[in-house]
């Protein structure tokens, strides 16, 4: 009992002395050493960059879920869109006059409608402009069709005998000012029966523009048919043809791989940064502002508190200005052995930049766009030893290909630390 | 008892190291000198040898000689109080075990010791807040130091009876323990957000040392007791972070203490420790110009105790006494520092006066330091009250 006691009696003490104490406010001009300092250094693209490239090829227009129709947009861009819908029938059943259906296998397409709702916030139109439909008149495939190419696959390339698609004489033009939230072309026989009588690899509609200067951000469209039937051939009946592919087909187009910043477009561009690979040996100064020489340091001997890559926004090519903001998220790359660089999967979000507006690539503006990678940038420079270090950054904007238009950037990126360094602390 | 003892001890060994902010005079050299004197030694004079009686200090081994029963002796140390740093001031506290020691008879006269207790204590914290231009930004900073950590004694003992008033000690262990020195800087507010600095450097310290001691009782009312111990050099091993290794000199000690009977039930004591063999001024050999000096310093103290309050088989004692010690560290443009601290207390002893079954004391002490005086500063000053507390549990 008497033991239990005072073994109770020390664990209590025990337990009332391991409270913890905090530290003191007063005493700082005591200690010599563990003095910190935090500066700022900002390096160079050749400082800290191995590989600045940009490649296209991560989206297209056949899977962009929009299309666009140009006319000499930026000064250089022709679009036009294609869709191909379900082949009209050759056979309808149809209500008769005495009441009851029959089917009718002698169908007249005497025109139609189509309609195509556009996307105002993100179409751009100097006046007004004509908008022409067109049925195409050669096979071509939607997922891979191209300005020059009406099928470019890997086993099978085949060039349209008209560049920007071959196509019918304009078949309804209809003029469109900016504000308008459709479009609605209604065509004639001709057209209708084009598409009628078009092979299931011919068929499709063409939308180009004419006139003014614009680039047209179609969301989506609808196809309505009209047909007599021969049993009642005072009757015009209406038929809705549902969409089954559509792309986009447009000039210039551009080399897939670029030696500036990219990010976006609906090519889907991203950019892959390597990092120099004895960045951590790098050696800054750390002195204060007015004498920088004062002080150097180690890159790696420093602890990173923020890593900001700093971009210049640049005009893109001609054409291809965002009409409304560019995102950009910053990832580190996957870079497993015997993959290209292409293919090299994306892994974790280390950075995502505050949206940029379309204006910022307008040429005049001094804006930077600021993308913090102070996640990845900690491994690197031995500052977080929990993370696995990767050299490879890649810059993209989400969706790939969400977008036509691309944001581009200066080819001299640069890097703002802010590190922190500390005397050496001494033992005694 | 055996198994009470041996849970005890555990739970002392494990936690005997310093615990928590101390003294800012802890950022000097090698910390604060803790004496491994349980709460009857500290209410004494702090010395801790030379005491009538049961004592949990080892720093004479010839102390434990003529030990009736196997036992175990534990205390813990809180302390709080106000540190004031060139006109500024804020409160400081935490605790320490000070020491436990194991008392083992074999036969009749030699007695085996196990003591492990405080030798210098490097447990301290600052913070400081200021605003820093980066850039073009302003951001505000929140730095901590943060050094947790110290030197203990570990030693093994054996005091030999030689005659009823003659005994001999001799003792040898190490120096142990271990420092952890945390630099850290947040940046509060700042937007965007920043990553925080955190540096932690840790060393391992060992060191060996020996003692020899010697206890005589010319009468059975006035003991007399002494010892020498003698250190090696101690090696502070990089154990993580960018710490560097180093060594250090110890100094050697030498320690008197003495006590006797005034009247039935009353007690002096009075003692003395004396630091010698340390070089004038150190060089870090991180450092490339010396900035530590170390002086051989005194420690002195002493007191009065009462036992005459009694309660059957129960002894009350009542004591009163007081200490003053040197610093030993301080750095070459600054003045040395200096503690006193005077206190009283009690405790109860449950058996006979010189054999207990089991005591529980307890120490309350109002002290100060000063010191470390440049010629453009006051220096610093800490005021404490220091609270000791100690149990032991005997055998039969």
């Amino acid at each position: 009992m008497r033991g239990t006691l005072a073994v109770a009696l020390v664990l209590a003490l025990a337990a009332a002395a391991c409270t913890e104490e905090g530290p003191t406010a007063v005493g700082g001009g005591l200690v010599k050493g563990g003095e910190l300092r935090t500066f700022e250094v900002v390096l160079e693209a050749g400082q800290f960059l191995a590989l600045d490239t940009a490649i296209a090829g991560y989206a297209g227009p056949a899977g962009a879920g929009y299309q666009v129709v140009a006319n000499a947009f930026g000064g250089a861009l022709q679009a036009h869109s294609l869709t191909r819908f379900v082949s009209l029938p050759d056979s309808q059943q149809v209500v008769q006059a005495g009441g009851g259906m029959a089917w009718d296998r002698n169908l007249t397409f005497v025109g139609g409608q189509l309609t195509a709702v556009v996307d105002t916030l993100r179409s751009v139109v100097e006046g007004e402009v004509e908008v022409h439909l067109h049925a195409v008149r050669q096979a071509w495939d939607p997922g891979s069709a191209t300005w020059t190419h009406a099928v470019d696959t890997a086993s099978v390339r085949t060039l349209w005998e008209q560049p920007g698609g071959t196509r019918t004489a304009s078949g309804s033009t209809l003029a469109w000012a900016a504000g308008q939230d459709s479009l609605l072309l209604v065509f004639d026989s001709a057209t209708a029966a084009a598409l009628a009588e078009a092979s299931d690899d011919e068929q499709g509609l063409l939308l180009s523009m004419m006139g003014g200067q614009g680039r047209l951000r179609i969301r989506n469209m609808s196809l309505h048919v009209d047909f007599r039937p021969s049993t009642r051939p005072d009757t015009v009946i209406r038929m809705l043809v549902p969409v089954t592919r559509r792309t986009s087909v447009y000039t210039p187009q551009l080399a897939e791989r670029a030696g500036t910043p990219r990010v976006g477009g609906v090519e889907g561009w991203r950019t892959f940064l390597r990092m120099a690979p004895t960045l951590e040996d790098l050696v800054v100064p750390c002195g204060p502002s007015g004498d920088p020489g004062s002080c150097t340091v180690r890159l790696g001997d420093a602890v990173l508190n923020r890593a900001e890559l700093l971009l210049e926004p640049v005009p893109p090519p001609a054409g291809y200005a965002p009409t409304d903001s560019v995102a950009l998220t910053a990832t580190t790359v996957l870079r497993p052995a015997f993959v290209p660089l292409e293919r090299s999967p994306l892994a974790q979000v280390v950075g995502i930049a505050d949206a940029i507006p379309a204006s910022a690539f307008g040429g005049d503006s001094e804006a930077t766009v600021v993308v913090d990678v102070t996640g990845f940038m900690r491994p690197l420079l031995g500052s977080d030893a929990q993370a696995a270090a990767s050299d490879w950054l890649a810059l993209f904007s989400p969706p790939d290909g969400g977008r036509f238009g691309m944001g581009a950037f200066s080819g001299a990126p640069r890097l703002r630390l802010v590190l922190t360094v500390a005397t050496e602390v001494q033992l005694r | 008892m055996t198994r009470h003892a041996l849970l005890l001890a555990i739970l002392m060994v494990v936690s005997a190291a310093p615990v928590a902010a101390q003294s800012l005079l802890g950022t000097r050299g090698l910390g604060v000198p803790v004496a491994p004197v349980d709460a009857r030694g500290r209410a004494l004079g702090g010395i801790g040898v030379g005491l009538l009686g049961t004592s949990a200090s080892f720093l004479n081994p010839a102390d434990a000689a003529g030990a009736p029963r196997k036992g175990v002796l534990a205390a813990v140390q809180p302390i709080t109080g106000t540190v004031a740093v060139n006109g500024a001031s804020d409160a400081f506290g935490g605790a320490r075990f000070p020491v436990m020691n194991v008392l083992y008879p074999i036969g009749t006269r030699l007695v085996a010791t196990a003591g492990y207790g405080g030798f210098l204590d490097q447990s301290w914290a600052i913070s400081t807040e200021g605003r820093i231009v980066v850039g073009a930004d302003t951001l505000t900073t929140s730095d901590v130091l943060d050094s947790r950590g110290g030197i203990a004694r570990l030693q093994l003992g054996l005091a030999y009876t030689l005659t009823p008033a003659l005994a001999v000690g001799l003792g040898g262990g190490v120096y142990t323990g271990g420092l952890e020195r945390r630099v850290a800087r947040g940046f509060p507010g700042a937007e965007p957000p920043l990553q925080g600095y955190d540096e932690r450097f840790r060393w391992d310290y060992l060191a060996p040392h020996a003692t020899l001691g010697v206890r005589w009782d010319p009468d059975p009312a006035l003991r007399v007791s002494a010892a020498v111990t003698l250190s090696g050099e101690l090696s502070a091993d990089s154990a993580g972070g960018p710490a560097r290794s180093a060594t250090f000199d110890l100094p050697h000690r030498a320690v008197v203490g003495a006590s006797a009977m005034l009247g039935p039930d009353l007690m002096a004591a009075l003692g003395a420790e004396r630091t010698f063999g340390v070089a004038a001024t150190r060089t870090d050999p991180s450092q490339e110009t010396a900035t530590v000096t170390e002086r051989e310093t005194w420690r002195l103290g002493g007191g009065l105790e009462y036992t005459g309050v009694r309660r059957g088989a129960r002894t009350y004692p009542l004591r009163l006494g007081g200490s003053w010690l040197q610093l030993p560290f301080h750095r070459v443009d600054e003045g040395p520092a200096t503690e006193w601290a005077f206190g009283g207390g009690g405790g109860f002893r449950f058996g006979e006066a010189s054999a207990p079954l089991a005591l529980a004391d307890l120490t309350v002490e109002r002290g100060r330091r000063s010191g470390l005086a440049t010629a453009n500063a006051s220096g610093l000053s800490e005021s404490f009250w220091r609270f000791t507390f100690a149990v032991a549990v005997f055998g039969q």
